[in-house]
């Protein structure tokens, strides 16, 4: 059977799927990235193959996420895309006459406006990644819970606090002075749901127009209480689909699906390479005062791949030698 | 021969042919420093108070470079350059703020404020001029011959291009591929100084996307866009920048706009809202992405947003 994979390579999470010609998932897999995305994109890739059914061949590869430059060099990718796009294509593939798509990840939240399954509007958080989900990670291990036990406390909480949302340290403040006047865990766990999805509709979904119907992905739709949250909040349902959590690396397999039938043919030059050992190392360019952070990779102590360089010095000598 | 330096930052890219022909023509030596970098950005971040914005941080720098390299700083306090409309806080505060770095030659400093009056600008050019020139006459030949210098450096962008000076590339023409055409609203500091934009018309040109901005919009029109808005806007580059959206939002074949500004700018904080609330209001409704900069140097961050905008564009022409 010919089927497709897609990789999402995030700031938190690094997300694996397989589909076949349906846009079916037939195998889907969420790891932490843990800050070492090589190693993340490797044991996805072992894990992946180990349970892959007999008689699957990869016919086509798509990356996207923070880190889809890195997964294509390792994996060889068809199409490389950016998250908006890639997320938009799985949540009109999920439920078809989809009108707003909220998405929190681990240092991006989006949201995407699509008119008849076409991107009529996005945005993305700014500078700063307050409010999205490395921060609910954060608190949660600060009150000593896992994230399944904040979410499960969240639900429990009968007058949730007013936390300020706007900035993750004022949040942290903030909390902690509330924690001390007496408020329950339950109550600041949910009050802290809410700060988050004030602050995303003010500052992400400022000015769009969302409509039902409307999708909630992403790592962070793992969390009922956000979901209840954002309910409240737009007093709309609130759809969290069945792979809220590979929805960037669905789309990426299906806009990789589509680049191999129009193609022809697909780049992808095998597993090879996941037992190879991938290097990378850092310098800094002093050719001008830009000191630009070059970053190598050395793939089985071999220079593969240079990046970082503003003005394409280093990044142009490798390409030539390849 | 007497050195002038000018930072290459700021009110530079709206005024650079004016300045440098001016003192060039009173036979001084002009020192312009060069484009922008990270070490000016490092340097310029030490001597400025916190919480202020990217764009005032890389001024400093720059003054930081030329410091040791020129007899006179030439560093204007621009309060006004229309009547009753100012500029920014922060553009008037300059002067007074570069007191931090040490070892400054001599400041050139004259405060620029046409909110009340026209003719005392004369007043200011003969008082720079002075430093250079003992003949009112010479002084002010030099001003009227760089002031010709400076409508033709606007003019470039009235007949929709970039002016040759600001080193803006142009589209590959020869390709096949369709041209989409969108606004960028920004200032003209950050959008033409391509370590703050991130290159970003460079990255627009390379997608074969054409780009109009603000500049490009002429003074009337402006005025007679924000017409609409009840009160006043007293801001001047926000009142082009709402007058110059409103007139591309109206104008056929311009698909979307690009937002660019600085985290913590206050004029752009109201200019921004006031500018997505009328587009927004508008009868046709086209696509906006915001981008913010400041001192982030990763890339990744503004490449997802403009590849992802190209996208929105590109399924949207169909």
């Amino acid at each position: 059977m010919s089927i497709f994979f897609g990789i999402d390579v995030g700031s938190v999470s690094t997300n694996l799927v397989l589909i076949n010609e349906e846009n079916e998932v037939i195998y889907s897999s969420y790891l932490r990235t843990q800050g070492r995305p090589i190693e993340a994109i490797k044991n996805g890739l072992i894990k992946m193959l180990s349970s892959m059914p007999q008689g699957m061949d990869i016919i086509g590869v798509g990356a996207t996420g923070s880190g889809r430059q890195l997964a294509s060099m390792i994996v060889g990718a068809d199409v490389v895309k950016n998250e908006i796009t890639a997320h938009a294509v799985a949540a009109a593939n999920q439920i078809p006459d989809v009108h707003s798509v909220l998405e929190i990840g681990g240092q991006d939240s989006k949201i995407i406006i699509l008119d008849n399954g076409i991107v009529s509007d996005f945005a993305m958080n700014t500078v700063c990644a307050a409010g999205t989900g490395s921060f609910l990670d954060q608190q949660a291990a600060r009150l000593g819970l896992t994230i399944q036990e904040f979410a499960a406390l969240a639900l429990e909480a009968k007058n949730p606090v007013r936390i300020a949302g706007r900035c993750s340290v004022f949040a942290e403040s903030d909390m902690i002075h509330k924690q001390q006047l007496g408020h329950s865990t339950s109550d600041i766990v949910a009050g802290l749901c809410q700060a988050l999805v004030r602050n995303y509709l003010n500052n992400v979904g400022k000015g769009k127009d969302i409509k039902a119907p409307v999708i909630f992905q992403g790592g962070v739709a793992a969390n009922p209480g956000i979901k209840i949250a954002f309910a409240e909040a737009l007093g709309l349902e609130i759809i969290v689909p069945k792979h809220y959590s590979v929805m960037g690396a669905l789309g990426a397999a299906i806009l990789a699906r589509e680049a191999v039938a129009q193609n022809g043919k697909s780049n992808f030059s095998g597993f090879g390479l996941i037992h190879s050992d991938f290097l990378t190392s850092s310098f800094e360019c002093k050719g001008c005062p830009n000191l630009c952070e070059v970053i190598e990779l050395f793939v089985d102590n071999t220079l593969k791949a240079r990046w970082g360089d503003k003005c394409n010095k280093w990044s142009d000598i490798i390409e030539d030698a390849i | 021969m007497l050195r002038v330096g000018i930072p290459r930052a700021l009110s530079y890219y709206k005024y650079s042919p004016l300045w440098t022909n001016f003192f060039t023509k009173l036979g001084a030596e002009v020192i312009v420093s060069p484009p922008t970098n990270k070490e000016m950005l490092d340097l310029g971040s030490k001597y400025v108070v916190d919480e202020i914005c990217l764009p005032v941080k890389v001024y400093f720098g720059h003054v930081n470079y030329l410091k040791d390299k020129v007899d006179y700083l030439f560093v204007p306090r621009i309060v006004s350059v229309e009547k009753n409309e100012y500029t920014c806080p922060k553009f008037m505060g300059i002067p007074d703020m570069l007191v931090n770095i040490d070892n400054l030659p001599k400041l050139i400093g004259p405060t620029i404020d046409l909110t009340k009056n026209d003719n005392k600008l004369w007043k200011v050019v003969l008082e720079v001029g002075s430093f250079f020139s003992k003949s009112p006459y010479l002084i002010l030949k030099a001003w009227l011959d760089a002031s010709i210098e400076l409508k033709r450096y606007n003019q470039d962008w009235l007949n929709q291009s970039f002016p040759k000076e600001l080193m803006v590339s142009k589209i590959d023409k020869k390709q096949e591929q369709e041209i989409l055409n969108i606004a960028v609203i920004g200032h003209e500091y950050i959008l033409y100084d391509k370590f703050l934009s991130m290159n970003l018309l460079e990255k627009l040109a390379k997608l074969n996307i054409s780009v109009f901005t603000t500049e490009m919009v002429n003074q009337k029109t402006i005025n007679k866009e924000v017409s609409i808005i009840p009160k006043k806007i007293f801001w001047n580059f926000a009142k082009s920048a709402l007058g110059a959206a409103c007139y591309y939002n109206k104008k056929e074949g311009i698909l979307g706009f690009i937002n660019i500004s600085s985290f913590g700018c206050g004029p752009d904080s109201i200019s921004n809202s006031m500018t997505v609330h009328q587009l927004k209001n508008a009868k046709i409704s086209k696509p906006i992405l915001n981008l913010t900069i400041d001192e982030h140097t990763g890339e990744a961050g503004i490449n997802t947003r403009i590849e992802a905008f190209y996208d929105l564009l590109k399924r949207r022409v169909g």
